[in-house]
């Protein structure tokens, strides 16, 4: 009995060693003389680390400042940590937030500062023409100011698998451009059985809905598709929307589409060599370059003829994320000194160029697209050219510039569950679209009556 | 009571319903390990082979040493370190104040003694997610962002652990309470002496399972810190999983997951060395 | 519950709940109070403009079927994943408690699949059962399944539930066998010795022992498949497909956190935190009654 009090208080004992060794041991550092701006991302993986390493290069290549990244987690766990830290009083200095996010950043007065006023505020120039049209576009306020800067950015395209085409006796070096050729290609996939699946797609809402909207030009609402300011109403039950939906209903039923999933989870069914074609991000190249089997080519988003005059669809319009930089109220007008500086660095072409060429997202600047032109990197690596081809050659529009909608992260959770049903057999496309476009709007309202000031 | 002590005919049946339960259970760790062993490719083209695979050595070394790509993160030595560090204070924190609390439920009479009870308990029906922005501003306005404190003190109110102490001390008979009495020793005594050897068990139970509760935080440790230098070995291995179309490196991560699941099996290794042979010296 | 023999003293147990109930009501209480004041609030997620709009967060929810629907849902996920964490784990920590040789092997293996982060072990089992690269899809495929969570809602749910469960065997396990290694084994000896069946030794002493830690694990299971889920929920189906798998607890955190619509949220986590206490309440009531002490 006594050796058991005797170890239970040697454990109190070492319990207080633990604890005081722990608060030294995992307190942070001290900070320097230097300002210090706090820089909150979401990337994981490599894309992660180069972004710090573009941070601490910046903070070598200079004596004032001192940009600190750290990892809040994946969009949504993100932006929870921002509006905590910003109800707190403390919010960082630049936040990183994926582009559906964009409508609910603008929507608290004075949260935000536009890009283009921190530069305004800096005494230093800002050119919103520096970047790939549909890049500028996306983030820009009606009057031509940009609200944020765009960093990592991505569109979608079409992968294609050379051998099933093959074997299905598809030519394998001329790939479907228009959604006709997809689905008679995917059809005859099925029909020659050169695989389980013909087609599938990562990101429906975001590709079938939003891309698809893009590439014939059609609004996804009005006001400039959000853009122009709040009180926009949505416009998404039209027959362009339809016919797509319906076009999947009816190819679901024999597995010449085959749904898979929400987000990203379909790419596993190209990889492995399950479906012959994949609609994803650009940004999936990589692990489809890493992991598949089999001989792919890459081709732009299909379009359907009878809906743009020519041949020539519009462009697509761009995804990822761009830098928000947050307004509080102990502030100095030395700290968003800072900030530009630190985006000047990173939409250098320098930075820019190696990020695009390393990660596989696309260049977000003109310099930077033409000096990858100059140096033959897309002649080196077929297929990385496809995207920024489309996005910067395509036909750009008035609905080409993408949206901003609040609560569009859950507006297009009411896209999948809808269409969900509908290939579920459970209601046809022209009920699925007239629910989200129902369902959609009364959210819409909603975020206008919380954010009436 | 064991079935391998004399000639029982059914000696083999708890074995064979023991090796059914870790097969279905311990499954997806199994593939976890193998994975650990394969290229990324391997891992990409279905289905995942069973049996290792050759990288093992290759993955745990790029693990270990070079982590992330850029070494840009910090290395798993120090997270680990930061995750375990963490997850004993919070579980010896947990373990101290839920025992002495459940004491005073059941052992003595006050006002308020079940308004208390409830109190503490209600909190279980509260989902962080939920109260995470008001939590965040208490903890801000108190100063302990980007503090050890603020990392672990928030956590270390447990209501599952006075729940479980109250149930084990409602067992107790009254004769050892009463013979203490007799004995002249006081309260503080009787918890020394008697209870907490007692409660070996349980506290063994509770240690393990409180452990690795403070090992897997991530949610509240990402939203407390912003120093990589605090970074805990899940939010390493949550910061390797690409969402969106980026490549993860699915080697890697279950490399990590690996490693990360080493000193918890250690934990439970240990305290049931510990424990349970204390138990059989101790007959009640 | 209580205890018929007590200390008397009066100001010690103030002192031995003092630390507990301060960090409660500091990082709890007041926290919680807050969320739930926020619940008859309508505001933007920064805060900036905020207006007192009564129930009208309440009565919003229950103008769509969808949150009714939620609720069975929730209530039959709930049943089949406590039930399903419970009932193996019993019988494993039975059998473990039985056996001598490879005793410690069996508890490790059985016990450390809890240890894996939940951030991993969701990407694990959509590993497994990914219906393009899973081992079990693929199994599944060559038993002539069509496998497709992604479609079928059915079997979305029960992947859910299956992993839910999954990760509670292990955490149950542990306590059950801490429980039944804490009964006297001198009460089972004098039993054997009188001639009584492992049978009915199990069901006349263990059972009855057993039933503080059973009922214990019945309330920690029961809030742990309402809140705890989400996580799995989240990294799985992400409440798909068309809602299959939309438990209470994902609602909450899909509106709160995702979508930062904070009064809805709130007004749905005031709704399930008083279900879970009146749940708890009947359970303490009632079950608690047949509880040997």
């Amino acid at each position: 009995m006594l050796s058991k009090r005797g170890t239970l208080k040697k454990s109190f004992l070492s319990l207080s060693a633990v604890f005081l060794l722990g608060s030294a041991a995992v307190s942070p550092a001290t900070a320097q003389q230097r300002t210090e701006i706090q820089m909150w991302m979401g990337l994981t993986g490599q894309a992660g680390e180069l972004l710090t390493k573009y941070t601490s290069e910046f903070n070598a290549s200079q004596t004032e400042y001192r940009v600190v990244t750290s990892f809040k987690g994946q969009y949504p766990e993100q932006r929870a940590a921002a509006v905590a830290a910003y109800r707190a009083g403390a919010p960082p200095h630049i936040m990183q937030m994926f582009d559906a996010g964009s409508g609910d950043m603008t929507a608290a007065k004075g949260a935000i500062i536009p890009v283009s006023e921190v530069f305004k505020k800096a005494n230093l120039q800002f050119n919103p023409a520096d970047f790939i049209p549909p890049a500028r576009a996306y983030y820009s306020l009606p009057n031509g100011d940009m609200l944020s800067m765009p960093f990592n950015v991505s569109t979608a395209v079409m992968f294609y698998n050379k051998d099933i085409f093959k074997k299905a006796g598809l030519d394998a070096e001329k790939p479907p451009t228009t959604w006709p050729e997809v689905i008679k290609a995917a059809k005859t996939i099925r029909e020659k059985n050169a695989s389980a699946c013909g087609f599938t797609t990562t990101w429906l809402a975001w590709i079938m809905l939003e891309q698809h909207g893009a590439r014939h030009n059609i609004a996804l609402g009005d006001k400039n598709n959000g853009k122009d300011g709040s009180g926009a109403s949505l416009d998404l039950n039209n027959k362009a929307n339809q016919r797509m939906v319906q076009t999947l209903v009816d190819m679901q039923k024999d597995k010449s589409f085959d749904y898979g999933g929400r987000s990203n989870d379909a790419a596993a069914k190209f990889i492995s060599g399950e479906c012959g074609i994949l609609m994803q991000s650009s940004g999936g190249l990589g692990a489809i370059a890493r992991d598949a089997k089999f001989q792919f080519g890459v081709g732009q988003l299909p379009y359907w003829p009878d809906m743009v005059t020519a041949g020539k669809p519009y462009a697509t319009t761009i995804g990822g994320a761009s830098l928000w930089v947050f307004n509080a109220p102990n502030r100095t007008a030395n700290e968003y000194r800072g900030v530009a500086q630190f985006f000047n660095y990173l939409k250098s072409t320098p930075v820019m160029t190696d990020w695009a060429k390393a990660t596989g997202f696309l260049p977000a600047t003109n310099a930077a697209f033409k000096s990858m032109q100059d140096e033959g990197f897309f002649t080196k690596n077929p297929g990385r050219d496809v995207p920024v081809v489309q996005l910067i050659n395509g036909r750009q529009g008035p609905n080409t510039g993408g949206y901003r909608f609040g609560r569009w992260v859950e507006i297009r959770d009411v896209y999948h569950e809808e269409v969900e049903k509908a290939l579920q057999g459970k209601q046809n496309a022209a009920e699925a679209l007239h629910n989200t476009q129902r369902r959609g709007t009364a959210l819409l309202r909603a975020f206008d009556a919380q954010n009436r000031s | 009571m064991n079935s391998d002590d004399y000639r029982d005919p059914w000696a083999w049946l708890p074995h064979a319903v023991l090796w059914l339960g870790v097969a279905v259970i311990a499954f997806p760790l199994y593939l976890t390990l193998v994975a650990s062993t394969l290229t990324a490719q391997e891992i990409a083209q279905a289905p995942m082979p069973i049996l290792p695979g050759s990288q093992g050595l290759a993955n745990y070394q790029a693990a270990l040493q070079t982590g992330s790509t850029f070494r840009m993160s910090p290395p798993v030595s120090s997270m680990m370190w930061n995750s375990f560090v963490m997850a004993l204070v919070i579980t010896f924190g947990k373990i101290t104040i839920s025992i002495i609390s459940a004491y005073a439920v059941v052992f003595f009479r006050f006002p308020g003694r079940m308004a208390a009870f409830w109190l503490i308990f209600i909190t279980l029906m509260l989902p962080v997610e939920v109260r995470i922005i008001p939590t965040y501003e208490v903890v801000s306005d108190l100063g302990m962002i980007n503090s050890f404190a603020g990392l672990t003190v928030p956590l270390i109110a447990s209501a599952t652990a006075t729940l479980l102490f109250r149930q084990f001390f409602l067992t107790i008979p009254d004769e050892y309470v009463e013979a203490a009495k007799i004995d002249g020793a006081g309260p503080l005594r009787f918890f020394w002496d008697i209870l907490l050897p007692l409660s070996r068990t349980n506290i063994a139970a509770l240690f393990v399972i409180l452990f690795i509760y403070g090992w897997n935080q991530y949610l509240w440790p990402l939203l407390i810190t912003t120093d990589q230098n605090m970074d805990t070995i899940v939010l390493g291995i949550k910061k390797m999983i690409g969402t969106g179309d980026s490549q993860t490196e699915w080697h890697l991560v279950m490399a990590t997951t690996v490693l990360a699941i080493l000193p918890p099996v250690l934990v439970v290794v240990l305290m049931q060395k510990w424990f349970v042979k204390g138990l059989v010296e101790t007959e009640k | 519950m209580d205890r018929k023999v007590f200390f008397p003293q009066k100001i010690l147990p103030y002192w031995l709940l003092a630390p507990q109930l301060i960090i409660t009501l500091v990082f709890f209480i007041w926290p919680a109070g807050q969320a739930a004041y926020m619940s008859v609030l309508q505001q933007d997620a920064f805060g900036a403009s905020v207006q007192f709009v009564g129930l009208e967060n309440f009565t919003a929810l229950f103008d769509e079927s969808d949150y009714l629907e939620s609720m069975w849902r929730t209530a039959y996920f709930s049943i089949a994943v406590t039930t399903l964490a419970m009932a193996p784990a019993l019988l494993l920590a039975v059998m473990a408690d039985r056996v001598v040789r490879a005793a410690t092997f069996y508890k490790t293996s059985l016990v450390i699949p809890y240890a894996i982060a939940p951030a991993v072990a969701g990407v694990l089992w959509l590993f497994m059962f990914n219906p393009a690269v899973g081992i079990l899809a693929w199994v599944l495929k060559e038993w002539g399944v069509d496998w497709n969570p992604a479609l079928n809602g059915g079997q979305a749910m029960t992947l859910v539930i299956f992993a839910a469960a999954w990760k509670q065997i292990a955490y149950n396990f542990l306590f059950f066998l801490a429980g039944l290694q804490s009964i006297p084994k001198s009460l089972l000896e004098a039993a054997s010795i009188d001639g009584a069946s492992n049978a009915t030794k199990f069901w006349t002493i263990v059972l009855p022992l057993l039933s503080p830690v059973t009922f214990f694990l019945l309330v920690v299971n029961m809030v742990y498949a309402f809140f705890d889920t989400f996580s799995v929920v989240h990294a799985m189906t992400g409440g798909g497909p068309a809602k299959a798998t939309e438990i209470l607890v994902y609602k909450v955190y899909n509106d709160g956190v995702i979508a930062l619509n904070l009064g809805s949220s709130s007004a749905q986590s005031v709704i399930l935190m008083l279900i879970v206490i009146a749940l708890t309440f009947i359970q303490f009531r009632y079950v608690e009654k047949k509880v040997h002490y």
